[in-house]
């Protein structure tokens, strides 16, 4: 007996071009498709369009032709069970740490279940909500810092946060704009090694765009290179490297390392 | 420069402001500035009676002017910091007339608006409203982009980013100029009470008692209206205090 199983991508760009008003496009008749719980990494050089990328995948930014699908529906507006988290972590400067982790379900209860603003399924009660929330803080390891405010963090203490708050909605795409980039060294490889954490054994589709080559071969299972100018075909790199904690002693590394740096070159 | 406001360090003001005062009366030994022992009993006499519904007209004059000013500067002020080009397009016009000192307009908006409680409320209004406009626009427009995109892509539509982040963002900057304003506000209503009315404080402290040499009565109506200009400032405050507190957490 055969099991058919359809799997459909679970994010699918078709004939995608895109450009800021009036400049020369960024992306034209451009397609990729990610299959469910896939890691990709997004790299190129600055001003190559990969956090234009992100911002059409979140929704907030709309193609000038073709489109991107999630889950097979268009994309027209920030869908509820996807999460974004920028590199300025955007918190509310007046909210403390509990309430800035919390937003996303006091906005979901703002709208109801509407199936635009948040998921159409039965509403998180306050409970399960206080439950989502301590459970993230505690698991990214600031639940002692609950009742503080955003100022009175350091940078990396900011982005845990921000991921919290994120990861509270549940999504089941996670958007990462260069989330590590103001960091400081040590405490950017704690926050990858979450995220990576955060990634294994879940089925959540994640894309992170990142200008850092170790940062993408460390976290994509899949690397995504862009460049300066029009980008019209996906240029992807396969990398098995993705999540092995000595990603940089294997023997495929310098070849995956060398690959990525040509790519780049060209594209810069 | 922030102080606390105790209710200690009120009593104490208020003391040395009537040891003061008696000092001068005593000096000075004129009419014109009677001792508080004259004047306060007749305050309280009065406050339950005439003064009280002059104070209650004026309170109620400076209170609907200050709603009406929030009521439609804020949304004004909100809609200009998201409004990049509209809002570059009206500075010049808010730059030059943020400034100019709306009273001079006290005859015109008499002739269009007629001589009603509302011209005198518009009045008032006018000048608070460019304050709470100037700040409440330069808050929402100095938010950060990710700010937005990312309470955004928690799911906030138009709605939800004006209640979650636009109005907090501008809540504690448009209370600070509220309380700025309010005694402008009451200067103002001063002025324009002092005509074509016959309640509220102007008129009582100009028509009723000072033209008619009642000065212990004068300073009753003087009293109200400090009364008014303080017990405002102090509502305020307060208000102030308990939403600014992540303000005096450390900024970063």
């Amino acid at each position: 007996m055969v099991v058919c199983v359809t799997v459909f991508p679970m994010i699918r760009i078709r004939n995608l071009t895109f450009a800021y008003g009036g400049g020369p496009p960024l992306f034209e008749g451009f397609d990729l498709e990610i299959a469910p719980g896939e890691a990709w990494s997004v790299i190129g050089p600055s001003g190559c369009g990969k956090s234009t990328l992100l911002y059409l995948l979140a929704g907030l930014k709309r193609p000038l032709k073709g489109e991107v699908l999630i889950a097979e529906v268009r994309v027209a507006r920030p869908r509820p069970q996807t999460g974004l988290v920028l590199q300025d972590h955007g918190l509310l400067p007046w909210a403390t740490v509990g309430e800035n982790a919390g937003l996303g379900l006091v906005i979901r209860k703002f709208y109801g279940p509407d199936g635009r603003h948040a998921p159409a399924g039965p509403p998180v009660g306050p409970e399960e909500g206080k439950r989502r929330v301590d459970g993230w803080l505690e698991r990214l390891g600031i639940l002692a810092l609950k009742d503080h405010y955003p100022a009175q963090l350091s940078k990396g203490q900011r982005q845990r946060t921000a991921m919290a708050r994120t990861m509270v909605l549940e999504p089941d795409i996670l958007l990462m704009d260069e989330p590590f980039s103001a960091l400081d060294a040590h405490i950017r490889e704690d926050l990858r090694g979450e995220v990576m954490g955060l990634q294994q054994g879940s089925d959540r589709t994640l894309v992170i765009v990142t200008h850092d080559i170790e940062e993408a071969i460390f976290l994509g299972e899949k690397l995504l290179v862009l460049k300066r100018g029009i980008n019209e075909k996906a240029r992807v790199i396969p990398n098995g490297l993705a999540g092995d904690p000595d990603f940089r002693t294997r023997p495929p590394f310098q070849e995956i390392y060398s690959r990525l740096r040509t790519l780049l070159e060209l594209g810069s | 420069m922030k102080r606390r406001m105790t209710p200690f360090s009120v009593f104490m003001g208020l003391m040395m402001l009537l040891v003061i005062w008696q000092g001068f009366s005593l000096v000075l030994n004129r009419p014109i500035l009677p001792s508080p022992v004259t004047v306060l009993p007749i305050f309280f006499r009065s406050l339950f009676g005439d003064l009280g519904l002059h104070l209650l007209a004026s309170a109620g004059r400076v209170l609907a002017a200050m709603s009406l000013a929030v009521l439609t500067a804020v949304p004004a002020g909100l809609a200009l910091g998201q409004m990049h080009k509209v809002d570059r397009f009206l500075d010049p016009l808010i730059a030059i007339f943020y400034p100019i000192p709306k009273i001079v307009f006290l005859p015109v908006i008499y002739v269009l608006m007629g001589i009603t409680d509302l011209s005198k409320i518009f009045l008032i209004a006018l000048i608070v409203f460019f304050q709470i406009l100037v700040v409440v626009r330069d808050e929402a427009a100095n938010l950060h982009p990710e700010l937005i995109l990312s309470v955004r892509s928690l799911g906030a539509g138009r709605r939800g980013l004006f209640r979650y982040v636009y109005l907090p963002a501008s809540l504690p900057a448009m209370l600070t100029a509220l309380r700025i304003s309010v005694g402008t506000a009451i200067a103002v209503l001063f002025i324009a009470e002092q005509s074509l009315t016959t309640y509220g404080l102007g008129y009582y402290i100009v028509v009723e008692t000072y033209q008619v040499l009642l000065y212990p009565e004068m300073y009753c109506g003087i009293l109200g209206m400090g009364l008014l200009g303080l017990a405002l400032y102090f509502v305020i405050h307060t208000i102030e205090a308990r939403i600014h507190r992540y303000r005096y957490s450390e900024e970063g």
